[in-house]
């Protein structure tokens, strides 16, 4: 396939890239897909057959983080003390006197499959009512369309992934559905059938929770078989990571080409303002340059804005597609809390499917009182990685020596733990923009992350961790043993907002589409989109779903003859 | 979801930042009778003592063997090749340890060795006897976890695949 014969170059192979290929190369299109991770081989590169699969999260491999650099966070208050992280081995975690990242923050894989190889595989679709955030509440900005516009795509990609969820209406709240989950959802582990009945006895309603993880084979992959380690990558390919899914599909199209370890590092157009071809860095570190008809970002809401605005022209001195101003702003970050405990006695907690149970009451962004925004509530053991001797033995069973060993035989499988994740509203403190000195090995400049945590997300963290410690009780945990948050760290795997869509130009960076108001052969498909974060939900189905409708109106501007 | 557990890297910056700026405690000479010493070269010392230590943090039972008979000194060693920071504190660590008593903390009787390594775990959390304890705990445990001669009455005898645990639920 010669360079200048595809249809649409797609710059990121994560959730969106990937979904927007399948979309396109299925319709007939080719489609050239740059990738500047590695590519993943799951039955070699994930260990969780190995006595050492517990010393690192998702494996790395070269290429796969991403450098960024934090811009200084807020001074912590003594009067959050109760929002400070800690555990019963270390103490207080976070002993400086600021909010400050936790590792490397900014919790992404970069590699073909993009952050869904590491993530839980929660398979949300956002609230219908947190889409509206600024016309009900004055903060944000509105979706430029509705939960029906975006329910048939839902359906494709749940159907393409096979996400098991369940479809009693108590489960599915207000988020209606045009056909029934491909698959049945799966049965809770233990520890989160503890959890549901402490959370019926406050009275929260506690449900399966839709997850990209197979119940039954389907589509040629076998069905899960609960190791609980969905985070550190899945050797099964069950897990419905959009390697194992969209790509996969797209490529046996034969009209996909995916080139990993390949990194865009600029943007150049054409006088008529139109994206003319991309200049990459491949991984022998040569140089090349690649026309260009229609061009897709999808690196994600920290990557896209940083080619964005490194790619600032004469025509375009504060970055590509920057006209608004917006590029880089509205960043909207992970506002999360977990608290863990042990009971007196194990329930093989580390066994099952992560975040298998799930309570939206107070998902509605007028859930919680006194706030706007909502969030929702988790079992979350495995997510806190609370499933191997060595987290136990580091963070929950303090001491050594004979008493140390005897406690670590009584209490593993005794953890429990309940995570909640909260809307983030933008604010003029959290943004994205290109550090003045940090460069990459390619001379591209580092993302500078700006973060601000503002009353509203602080008094959301504050209710998020007491109704955690309330149905920690309620499940019969008498001490707790470690709480972690965003108080004290910047710590986001879900981040949005920097490349916002919405109908007005003077205030997004892409129309409804995802296509840039101005330059017309340039679309978004990742988070960078959002207008909003929603209440708690996971975001790589709606990525994925505007992923979907974005590639139809590409398919519907090549089928009209659109000249580019 | 983000990990809430600390890196390696994460840990050994918190311990090492003022390193320089600590001193040991006369204390500790209440915990610790003086035993006569055998002479030996400074490199075998410091390895007799790392074991020592780690066997008192993690010492064998009835079920699961102490920590040096997994490897874990050996494997602290190897760590400490690749990281400056840590080959320093465990250099001026054992040192300051060893110069405590004659013959160095090896030398001691397991209950000696059991006072000591419990007063500098209660020790001042910025002192280097605690840094010492906290930095020895994190690899030792890290180190004899993953292995799986250390799973022995734990409720997990296996890695999580191939397996996995169809039994989750009942």
């Amino acid at each position: 396939m010669r360079r200048s014969d595809f249809d649409v170059v797609i710059v990121g192979a994560g959730a969106g890239g990937a979904a927007a290929a399948w979309r396109l190369c299925t319709q007939g299109l080719r489609v050239l897909v740059l990738e500047a991770g590695p590519a993943y081989d799951p039955r070699k590169d994930y260990k969780l057959d190995t006595e050492h699969w517990e010393t690192e999260l998702f494996p790395a491999k070269p290429g796969s983080a991403g450098r960024y650099v934090f811009a200084p966070m807020q001074p912590l208050e003594e009067k959050y003390s109760d929002l400070r992280s800690w555990n019963l081995v270390s103490g207080r975690s976070n002993l400086s006197a600021r909010r400050e990242p936790s590792g490397p923050g900014y919790h992404h894989v970069r590699g073909v499959g993009g952050s869904t190889l590491h993530f839980t595989g929660e398979a949300h679709r956002l609230h219908p009512q947190a889409m509206q955030m600024r016309s009900r509440f004055g903060v944000a900005a509105d979706w430029p369309m509705d939960y029906a516009t975006l329910e048939p795509y839902y359906t494709i990609a749940e159907q393409l992934i096979g996400v098991a969820g369940s479809n009693e209406a108590g489960a599915l709240g207000e988020r209606w559905r045009s056909a029934p989950y491909p698959l049945p959802a799966h049965a809770l582990n233990k520890g989160s059938q503890r959890l549901g009945q402490a959370a019926a006895a406050l009275g929260l309603r506690w449900s399966a929770n839709p997850r990209a993880a197979l119940s039954q084979a389907y589509d040629g992959r076998p069905a899960c078989n609960y190791c609980g380690n969905c985070n550190r990558g899945c050797p099964r390919t069950d897990k419905g990571s959009v390697d194992v899914t969209f790509m996969h599909h797209a490529l046996a199209t034969g009209r996909c080409e995916v080139r990993s370890d390949t990194s865009v590092t600029r943007i150049l157009t054409a006088p008529n303002g139109t994206v003319r071809e991309i200049e990459c860095v491949d991984k022998l570190r040569k140089r090349s340059r690649i026309p260009v008809k229609r061009l897709i970002l999808a690196c994600g809401a920290i990557e896209t804005p940083r080619l964005l605005l490194a790619s600032a022209n004469r025509s375009a001195p504060r970055g590509l597609a920057n006209e608004s101003g917006q590029v880089g702003k509205n960043l909207m970050e992970s506002l999360s809390w977990i608290s863990s405990g042990l009971l007196e006695e194990s329930v093989d907690s580390f066994k099952g499917l992560p975040a298998d149970a799930i309570c939206w009451d107070y998902n509605r962004p007028d859930a919680i009182p006194g706030v706007v925004g909502g969030c929702r509530f988790s079992a979350a053991v495995h997510e806190a990685s609370l499933v191997g001797p060595i987290n136990y033995a580091l963070r929950i069973v303090p001491g050594w020596g004979k008493a140390h060993k005897a406690a670590m035989r009584k209490t593993f499988g005794a953890a429990l733990s309940i995570g909640a994740i909260g809307e983030f509203l933008p604010n003029a403190g959290t943004y994205v923009d290109l550090d003045p000195k940090a460069r990459d090995a390619h001379g591209m400049p580092l993302a500078r992350i700006h973060s601000q945590l503002g009353e509203q997300e602080i008094l959301k963290l504050q209710f998020m961790a007491q109704t955690c410690r309330q149905i920690l009780h309620g499940a019969g945990i008498r001490q707790l043993a470690e709480e972690y948050g965003t108080y004290d760290y910047f710590s986001a795997a879900h981040v949005f907002g920097t490349c916002r869509m919405g109908n007005n130009p003077n205030e997004a960076v892409v129309d409804a589409q995802g296509s840039s108001h101005r330059r017309r052969n340039l679309f978004i498909c990742d988070a960078s989109v959002f207008p909003s974060s929603g209440g708690g939900e996971a975001p790589s189905l709606t990525i994925e779903a505007l992923a979907l409708r974005c590639a139809d109106h590409i398919l519907g501007l090549v089928r009209a003859n659109t000249p580019v | 979801m983000p990990p809430s557990s600390l890196s390696r890297r994460q840990f050994l910056q918190l311990l090492l930042w003022s390193l320089f700026a600590m001193r040991p405690s006369s204390a500790l000479a209440n915990a610790v009778p003086e035993i006569a010493a055998p002479s030996k070269g400074p490199r075998a010392a410091f390895e007799q003592s790392l074991r020592a230590f780690v066997d008192v943090l993690i010492p064998a039972d009835a079920l699961s063997a102490a920590a040096s008979a997994v490897g874990v000194d050996a494997q602290i060693i190897a760590l400490s090749k690749n990281d400056y920071r840590f080959r320093k504190l465990l250099s001026v660590g054992f040192k300051w340890l060893d110069s405590q008593m004659p013959g160095g903390f090896a030398q001691l009787s397991e209950d000696a060795q059991i006072r000591v390594v419990d007063w500098m775990s209660q020790a001042d959390g910025n002192s280097l006897p605690r840094r010492l304890f906290e930095i020895l705990r994190y690899e030792s445990m890290s180190f004899y976890y993953a292995d799986h001669r250390s799973w022995q009455g734990l409720r997990i005898q296996r890695p999580p695949q191939p397996i996995g645990y169809p039994d989750h639920a009942g």
